[in-house]
């Protein structure tokens, strides 16, 4: 009898804690629904009634037209900026941290440490250390050779190469150390070049972690906001995504209305990313810090 | 200094949260996948469009809520306070870093093992017990780890700053405005976009990464010493 009664208080136990899961769920994704009704309200909706579900959903296409056509956004145009410079730069970043860190784990001499723990050291310096430098090394750079530094998109795909290498670089190195250097040495006994060698012997087997730094900065690429603020400056004609956001919001803040528009055009691609590839962001994420 | 005060509330915040939700999280729940990627959502979003929603819901949502529930004290909004417009970059930046350090502590809890409890449990100790004695000291190095994160980041923080007081409300002092919450790394781009004084922001730049580099050394030192190897 008492052992019944004790099953069934654990099962209550159980379906407490599941409310309680979701209750703190429901919680923690509220703020991102609520985005999403209130950004199918006009302005007066929102003040006299914030909570209700909105009474037509058709202002929402009305709200999107109207950011879509709004000058201080240009939403398609930091759209596809965005997706630019995230692309290249992750191309960028993984590629060649993937070839430094294989050559500086094979290259066994004092000069290839030296440089490796460089770049481990480049890791703990934060950002606000380097970056007015940055800027201006940039301009000289810029009025030295021509090459369009700042307010471009090659001046900050080089800058984000830059500072997200050094973390890339020591991933792809603690990873490499358990590959066994026989594979890389019967490829070269079959004839393949040091080339070859990387692109079909080496690269296929870093995939799992190549995925990792994929997420990682991509997730920190996509979401900056001082770099490119620094690199690019607000309101020039190459603009991300955050950097729009926060020139509507200087321009807009009292219309909350599209302002809610904006912020959900802005959410919409990140939060389909992730759920469309959830576990392999959390996991990576998660990996990424703790390495 | 309004960002020692900022990250020392912050650390707690977030460890706290995050703790207890890796607790429900790692607890034999149904939809436990689909809970953990809920509480993980907020932290690929950005910084400053993070920034942009609480103020929405600081500034318009609670206080038009309030006056339509008759509740006085909340028509106000917690922004236009520096005390409590601290508190609301606290509750912003908990939901923004909770579940990814979850997802930290998640890992740990599920690398404590399953036979040592079980010992306990025969031995006699109760829930408390064994969760006090074995689970707290196992999870002991995620804990420097987590600490370590949110130390830095919540020194780092920049973007929330920006888009959800940036830096205000301010008072005026002796004639001059002060910003209630500007934190440190936010006072450092200011020193150069709006005072146009780089180098005085560059050598701001440089203390700043020598407290942040004393800091975490400190706390690394410190949680290390609690850890204890099995």
């Amino acid at each position: 009898m008492s052992n019944k009664r004790a099953y069934t208080n654990k099962i209550i136990a159980k379906n407490i804690a599941e409310l309680l899961t979701f209750g703190l769920m429901a919680f923690f994704i509220a703020p991102l629904i609520l985005v999403l009704i209130n950004a199918a309200k006009t302005n007066n909706e929102i003040i006299s009634h914030p909570l209700a579900l909105p009474q037509n959903w058709g202002i929402l296409i009305n709200n999107i037209s109207s950011i879509l056509k709004n000058v201080n956004i240009r939403y398609s145009q930091a759209l596809v900026n965005s997706t630019i410079i995230t692309f290249f730069s992750l191309a960028g970043i993984t590629i060649f941290s993937a070839m430094a860190a294989w050559v500086l784990l094979r290259t066994k001499t004092k000069l290839s440490t030296a440089i490796f723990m460089m770049f481990v050291a480049a890791m703990v310096i934060p950002f606000q250390v380097v970056m007015f430098p940055l800027v201006k090394w940039f301009g000289i750079f810029q009025q030295v050779t021509g090459l369009p530094m700042l307010r471009s998109y090659f001046g900050i795909i080089v800058a984000y190469i830059g500072f997200g290498s050094s973390m890339s670089i020591f991933m792809f190195h603690g990873f490499m150390k358990s590959i066994p250097h026989e594979i890389e040495e019967a490829a070269y006994m079959d004839g393949c070049g040091k080339i070859r060698t990387f692109f079909y012997i080496v690269l296929p087997i870093l995939k799992p972690i190549y995925v990792t730094i994929l997420i990682l900065n991509g997730i920190w690429i996509w979401n900056d906001f001082l770099l490119p603020m620094l690199v690019l400056g607000k309101g020039t004609p190459v603009q991300t995504l955050p950097l729009a956001v926060n020139n509507f919001a200087g321009a807009f803040l009292v219309s909350w209305d599209l302002m809610m528009t904006a912020i959900l055009m802005a959410l919409i691609p990140v939060v389909f990313f992730f759920l469309s590839a959830q576990k392999h962001i959390i996991k990576g994420m998660v990996e990424g810090s703790v390495k | 200094m309004i960002t020692s005060i900022f990250t020392v509330l912050n650390i707690i915040a977030v460890n706290v949260v995050a703790f207890a939700l890796a607790l429900l999280a790692t607890s034999k729940l149904k939809y436990r996948n689909i809970y953990r990627a809920g509480f993980f959502l907020p932290n690929v979003i950005g910084g400053i469009i993070l920034g942009y929603i609480w103020q929405f819901i600081f500034n318009q949502f609670i206080p038009s809520l309030a006056q339509l529930g008759g509740i006085d004290f909340l028509t106000k909004t917690l922004l236009s306070d520096s005390k409590t417009a601290i508190l609301a970059m606290v509750i912003v930046s908990t939901w923004q870093y909770a579940g990814y350090v979850m997802m930290i502590y998640v890992a740990a809890l599920q690398n404590v093992p399953a036979e040592l409890l079980e010992a306990a449990q025969i031995d006699g100790a109760n829930a408390w017990q064994r969760f006090r004695a074995i689970t707290i000291p196992m999870v002991m190095p995620a804990f420097t780890i987590t600490m370590f994160l949110t130390l830095v980041n919540s020194f780092k923080q920049f973007d929330v700053n920006v888009s959800l007081t940036n830096g205000g409300p301010s008072t005026m002092f002796m004639g001059q405005a002060i910003k209630g919450t500007t934190l440190l790394a936010m006072h450092i781009a200011e020193t150069s976009s709006v005072g146009l004084n780089t180098a005085q922001a560059q050598a701001k730049a440089i203390v700043f990464f020598l407290v942040l580099v004393t800091f975490s050394l400190i706390q690394v030192v410190v949680t290390k010493r609690r850890e204890v190897e099995l």
